[in-house]
């Protein structure tokens, strides 16, 4: 190529580049124009990637906009207790909400959040030709009411994994002694029967050599609801009871009389389960909620478990936080036969599908402003480095860029089960009255935990104290 | 008199001395901790240290801002209450108002309740209530110092009334034998010999406002909060920081001790004061 042919070729990729890169920006400076002097207040849960939206994310939109965002983060029950008074007492202090993939549903039953795909197509002014909602993951489907509208848009997103060590299922002394034991190799479990065996093992294995090593975490919490959502949501689904053994489509039943399965066979037999494991997992367990059993994995203290996947990607990178940095391996949860096969069907699930998003309370004193802002951390372009800074991903097209593929590495292939297997977990049912049925039946769960009753008693006392409260909120008929 | 035993009382002393200076020395060493060392080494000796937590706590703005904000709350509410609580003390106990015995006790009727009942009331008062177009007492200095106010004037009045009490009537009748007025009895007369008493208030009431956590976390967002409020963004889905929340503690005390070490000498006397009175 000639000297002359390489510089039309620069010149037109630049005349190019300096047309596009103009356009985009004018967007944000034009719809930005007549909301000068406006500062938006939102409210988020305190995590890596709110406060991404908090310390880059707002200043970029600020520069480019001149709309100033101001993000208060604190903890969940704080942050969850001053949204839902604002927007009861409309008081209109927020203009954007945290909303949690499982508190939507009641969000919309009460018409507290604005319909973001009906507004935007109602003012097409608003909308950033950068922003497209086809471009999110099946996670934001959860965000949408039964029109298919948008009511949030994702800003995080996790898969609670099976998370295992694999400096222990790759030691060849530890590989003989198992098949010593067990005459099978040592490898992730994929049933259940596997994941007992190995989480026995490495128990044993413990307290025979003196380790501070057990099989298996387990959040069992005798007094607080990440025990009861542990088995609802992360361990009766492997089993193939779904929706916390509800069938909507039933007259809500939950009873197996009626039709449900909250206490059926597999519900039973998953219960039992996880309550042996929660016998051979380390001390700390029957304290353990969301985080203890990550801080107990990174410490290095289990050889596996269901861990969240928001700290999935701190345990598999962070040498501050750590003591397991690289030796992290992630896997499928163990499943009952069958269960895959419903998942893929689209019939069931394997997981939880965790995360939130970001929504505009109707009582917002600023929601034009507010839903630019969304727009523009829901474009693909702030996607790649926020999923570097704050492993998340809510838009397909990250999982493509060259910074986050080598990110995936670092992180033992955890976007890579998400970009794949992300549709075979699901987050919460969509049920309004997700609260309520918790709260109801998650005393006699603690009953169980505590073994004052014991679990088949107990989960049939669960199913008809889950019937009565949804006949007093006038769901079953 | 000869004891048996004379270094009992002194190895008693410092066995409870121990015991409530513990927590402070456990604080410091989950402080001091790494991450990952605070459950799967529990340690009571400390063996290293770990000083990230305190330089990222240092060098956060948003701390320092919410460090800032306590001192100005806290400090203005102790000044306000402990004011009107000796101008409240000085009219209860020196002038003859009808029902006085049954307004000082109504004074503490406030305090009766838990603070979490007074926390909608207070939310909808300063949000909607208190709202003069763009200005709301919500989310400000002001309305917190106020919001204080409520319940720590109670506490004021209780703590200075025997203070107040303590100082003999015939030292105001004297004054005013030679032409005082009310605000000169008041200012040259009872305050000087009132300190001790002032004293203890005036810290007290500080280490309240300084300490409270419910009513903050609720009634602020963005100009207002406070260091405790600020300690609620370390516990997290993905994680507590149980190090950074030490040493965030830990930094907490240092004006308290400050402001502890400026008036101790009047902190005895205070409590002490009007208690022997016949």
């Amino acid at each position: 190529m000639n000297y002359a042919l390489k510089a039309s070729a620069l010149a037109l990729t630049l005349s190019l580049a300096t047309t596009a890169s103009p356009a985009w920006a004018d967007f944000w400076s034009d719809a930005g124009a007549k909301f000068k002097g406006v500062t938006l207040h939102g409210v988020t849960e305190s995590t890596p990637p709110s406060n991404y939206i908090r310390n880059v994310l707002a200043p970029e939109f600020e520069k480019k906009t001149g709309i100033k965002v101001d993000i208060e983060t604190t903890s969940w029950d704080q942050m969850y207790d001053k949204a839902i008074k604002d927007m009861e007492a409309k008081t209109g202090i927020y203009d954007m909400v945290y909303i949690e993939q499982d508190i939507i549903y009641s969000y919309l039953a009460r018409n507290f959040l604005v319909d973001i795909t009906k507004t935007l197509k109602d003012q097409p002014d608003l909308k950033a030709p950068t922003y497209d909602d086809a471009n999110f993951t099946s996670f934001a489907d959860y965000f949408k009411d039964a029109s298919g509208d948008l009511f949030g848009v994702p800003m995080e997103a996790f898969l609670k994994a099976y998370l295992y060590r694999k400096d222990l299922f790759d030691d060849p002394k530890i590989k003989e002694a198992f098949k010593k034991e067990t005459g099978k190799d040592l490898k992730p479990a994929t049933t259940h029967a596997e994941y007992t065996e190995i989480a026995d093992f490495f128990t044993k294995y413990g307290k025979d050599n003196g380790m501070e090593l057990w099989g298996t975490t387990a959040q069992a919490h005798t007094g607080h609801p990440a025990s009861w959502y542990e088995f609802f949501e992360s361990i009766a689904p492997t089993f193939g009871v779904y929706n916390w053994g509800i069938d909507a489509k039933n007259n809500y039943a939950a009873t197996v009389e009626h039709g449900g399965a909250m206490n059926g066979d597999k519900a039973k037999a998953a219960l039992k389960y996880w309550l042996h494991l929660r016998d051979i997992a380390p001390p700390e367990s029957t304290q353990s909620t969301w985080t203890e059993t990550a801080t107990t994995f990174a410490a290095g203290r289990v050889a596996q478990g269901l861990i969240y996947g928001e700290n999935a990607a701190w345990i598999a990178s962070d040498p501050a936080q750590s003591k397991v940095v690289g030796q992290v391996g992630f896997a499928l949860p163990p499943l009952e036969p069958g269960v895959l096969d419903d998942a893929k069907a689209g019939k069931g699930y394997i997981g939880y599908y965790d995360g939130g998003a970001f929504g505009v309370p109707v009582t917002s004193k600023n929601k034009e402003a507010s839903l630019l802002f969304l727009e523009f951390i829901g474009q693909n372009e702030v996607q790649p480095d926020w999923a570097i800074a704050a492993p998340r991903i809510t838009n397909t097209a990250t999982f493509d860029d060259p910074k986050v593929k080598e990110m995936d590495v670092k992180l033992g292939g955890f976007y890579t089960m998400l970009k794949d297997d992300g549709k075979l977990f699901a987050g919460a049912p969509p049920y309004p009255f997700h609260a309520q049925v918790r709260e109801a039946t998650a005393p006699i769960f603690y009953d169980i935990l505590t073994g004052k009753i014991g679990p088949d008693e107990g989960l049939d006392q669960m199913a008809a104290k889950a019937e009565e409260e949804l006949t007093s909120l006038g769901y079953r008929k | 008199m000869k004891t048996r035993f004379p270094w009992l009382p002194v190895v008693l002393w410092t066995l409870i001395s121990l015991a409530t200076l513990f927590p402070i020395y456990w604080l410091f060493v989950i402080s001091v901790k790494q991450p990952f060392d605070l459950f799967s080494t529990p340690d009571v000796i400390l063996r290293s240290f770990f000083w990230k937590n305190y330089q990222d706590v240092l060098t956060n703005p948003t701390l320092r801002g919410y460090m800032l904000n306590s001192m100005i709350i806290s400090s203005g509410n102790a000044l306000l209450v402990t004011t009107l609580g000796f101008l409240a003390c000085y009219a209860l106990t020196r002038f003859d108002l009808a029902g006085k015995e049954s307004i000082f006790f109504w004074t503490i009727t406030n305090r009766m309740a838990p603070p979490a009942v007074f926390l909608l009331p207070l939310f909808l008062l300063l949000t909607q209530v208190y709202r003069i177009g763009d200005f709301s007492l919500a989310d400000s200095k002001l309305g917190m110092i106020l919001v204080y106010c409520s319940f720590n004037l109670p506490f004021a009045i209780w703590t200075l009334r025997p203070t107040v009490e303590g100082i003999p009537k015939e030292l105001d009748e004297a004054a005013y034998m030679d032409g005082a007025s009310p605000w000169t009895v008041l200012y040259d007369i009872i305050f000087p010999l009132a300190r001790p008493g002032l004293a203890v208030t005036l810290i007290l009431t500080w280490v309240f406002a300084w300490n409270e956590y419910l009513l903050a976390a609720t009634l602020t967002n963005f100009h207002a909060r406070t260091l405790t409020t600020g300690l609620s963004e370390y516990v997290t889905t993905t994680g507590t920081a149980w190090g950074i929340m030490a040493a965030i503690s830990m930094l907490t005390l240092v004006p308290a001790l400050i402001v502890f070490s400026v008036v101790q000498r009047h902190i005895v006397a205070g409590l002490t004061f009007g208690a022997v009175k016949g």
